[in-house]
């Protein structure tokens, strides 16, 4: 059952952009902004009945290294934040990259973060962290992006994004229909008897492994995560998973493998 | 340069919660005098919070529309509980708050037209259900002054539907085919509008902390009443706009370098 955004329902726009504009006009902007955003947040709960959704004041939940909103999706989150453009141009600096990575470092489960600017039909992009790495080390030049091509030069300091930017409702449901891919790839093997099985457990250990890579290759401000993630037992992960996997292979109720998979010890834990 | 607040060279349009808002808030600081005494004390009170707004105003005047004046009746609110209230006295209040304002008419079949407008967002309901007649003819008005006169245009109102509807109403084709500037029209909470003026020092800072406490109390109030648990959101809400007084303190501070 997806949630209303009870909390951030009557919020005040006006009070949250007084702090945090630093003109009236930008202050407007910002107003206008939240609420629209808020209508189509609305509209996208409502809609999707596929995933559960709830929408959060984020700094609410996170404090001051949160996003504006925070948007809960089963289980994982996407966080979105809103930046003031005074002539529509979509433009971030590398001051502000820093602070999207910290968001990303200091709330690990966030997906994407959703910048939105404050321009009538909201234009946004979507940021990853490791999109967030390769810009700020100027590498973009040998990585094929699908999202953002090569509108960043090396050595700029001023990331202009005003050309690639889509409507927010197309970039949410962008982020949804891409989770819901993996599984729907799988489904999607075909049903020839004696052979499911193989496929399944091939494109299982594909996506578990890319899995792995990024984890390991993901940026942490704790020394402490980062260690825990490269440390992360390959073998008894796999092994663990491939003993699931099994299971659901042959049937097992999804209740029984949701318990299993919730004894795993905490990262770092014995 | 700090946030001065919101630019107010502006036209000035009240809703009628915005002017409960000020004329509840005038009497209760009297409301243990008698009732006549009270509104006779709170008419210059309100008078004073007007001024302060319209020395900022395009022409100095605040405008509503005949419908929302006609919606204005303080007997059916908090002044109904007061020492010795009696009807006649509120018909003071209201003749001295109709002198306040500039009525203007707008075409009611308007109304209609708006409720038609395609794919708007549920929260408004059906044809807009969710919104009154009274609330879209300030829509109306202000899309009016917009259009003709291409000058910013605030409808200060407590309805938060219609500060979103506004919002979301003034980037569609169909507003835009009606109104040839229906950017200029902003629709703002009545206490954030007054706090700016507050920023512009028209409004002591004991006065703007004054009016946010009462309104802050009236809707805790409100909300136990009605039992949900919405009680830490407002709660929040409203230390925030502590946060933003304190904030429109200091900056009134730096820019007259005198303590206010």
């Amino acid at each position: 059952m997806n949630s209303k955004p009870a909390s951030f329902d009557d919020f005040l726009s006006e009070i949250s952009a007084s702090l945090k504009e630093d003109s009236g006009e930008g202050s407007l902007r910002r107003i206008n902004t939240e609420r629209v955003l808020k209508l189509v947040l609305d509209d996208i709960v409502e809609q999707r009945h596929d995933v559960q959704i709830r929408v959060l004041n984020d700094h609410r939940i996170s404090g001051d290294i949160g996003a504006d909103i925070l948007m809960q999706i089963d289980d994982y989150d996407i966080r979105l934040e809103i930046l003031d453009t005074a002539d529509d141009s979509c433009r971030l600096s590398k001051d502000q990259m820093t602070r999207f990575k910290e968001i990303f470092e200091e709330n690990p489960s966030t997906e994407t973060l959703i910048l939105t600017w404050t321009t009538n039909d909201l234009k946004s992009i979507q940021l990853t962290l490791s999109l967030i790495d390769q810009m700020t080390l100027g590498q973009l030049d040998s990585v094929t992006l699908d999202n953002i091509d090569s509108v960043i030069s090396s050595n700029s300091d001023v990331f202009d994004f005003t050309q690639k930017t889509r409507s927010l409702v197309e970039v949410i449901n962008e982020i949804l229909e891409s989770r819901i891919k993996v599984w729907g790839k799988i489904l999607a093997v075909p049903q020839e008897k004696g052979r499911t099985t193989t496929d399944i457990r091939m494109l299982f250990k594909g996506h578990f492994q890319t899995c792995l890579e990024e984890e390991r290759s993901r940026s942490f401000k704790l020394e402490e995560r980062k260690a825990a993630a490269v440390t992360l037992s390959e073998k008894e992960a796999t092994e663990l998973l491939n003993g699931i996997l099994d299971k659901a292979l042959t049937g097992e109720e999804s209740e029984i493998m949701a318990k299993r998979l919730s004894q795993l010890p905490k990262r770092g834990g014995k | 340069m700090p946030n001065v607040g919101f630019p107010l060279d502006a036209y000035v349009i009240f809703d009628n919660n915005a002017i409960v808002g000020i004329c509840e808030f005038c009497c209760s600081a009297y409301k243990d005098r008698p009732f006549s005494e009270t509104v006779a004390v709170a008419c210059h009170d309100i008078e004073e919070i007007l001024n302060a707004v319209k020395r900022f105003s395009i022409q100095n005047k605040v405008f509503t529309t005949p419908c929302i004046m006609e919606e204005f009746k303080p007997e059916n609110g908090e002044l109904a509980n007061y020492r010795g209230f009696h009807i006649c006295h509120c018909d003071v209040l209201k003749a001295n708050i109709r002198n306040q304002f500039d009525c203007l008419d707008i075409n009611m079949r308007s109304i209609d037209r708006i409720r038609q407008m395609a794919q708007t967002p549920k929260r408004f309901g059906e044809n807009l259900s969710g919104i009154s007649d009274q609330d879209l003819s300030l829509l109306i008005l202000a899309l009016g002054i917009a259009g003709k006169l291409n000058e910013r245009v605030y409808i200060l109102t407590d309805e938060e539907k219609l500060r979103g509807f506004t919002s979301w109403g003034k980037t569609r084709p169909e507003i835009r085919e009606v109104c040839d500037h229906p950017e200029k029209v902003e629709a703002l909470h009545s206490m954030a509008y007054l706090d700016s003026v507050h920023r512009h020092c028209a409004i002591t800072t004991d006065q703007i902390y004054k009016m946010f406490s009462y309104r802050s109390l009236q809707q805790m109030t409100r909300t136990m009443l009605s039992g949900t648990s919405m009680g830490e959101m407002i709660t929040e809400t409203y230390s925030g706009i502590y946060q933003m007084i304190n904030d429109s303190s200091k900056i009134k501070r730096e820019i007259a370098g005198v303590v206010v």
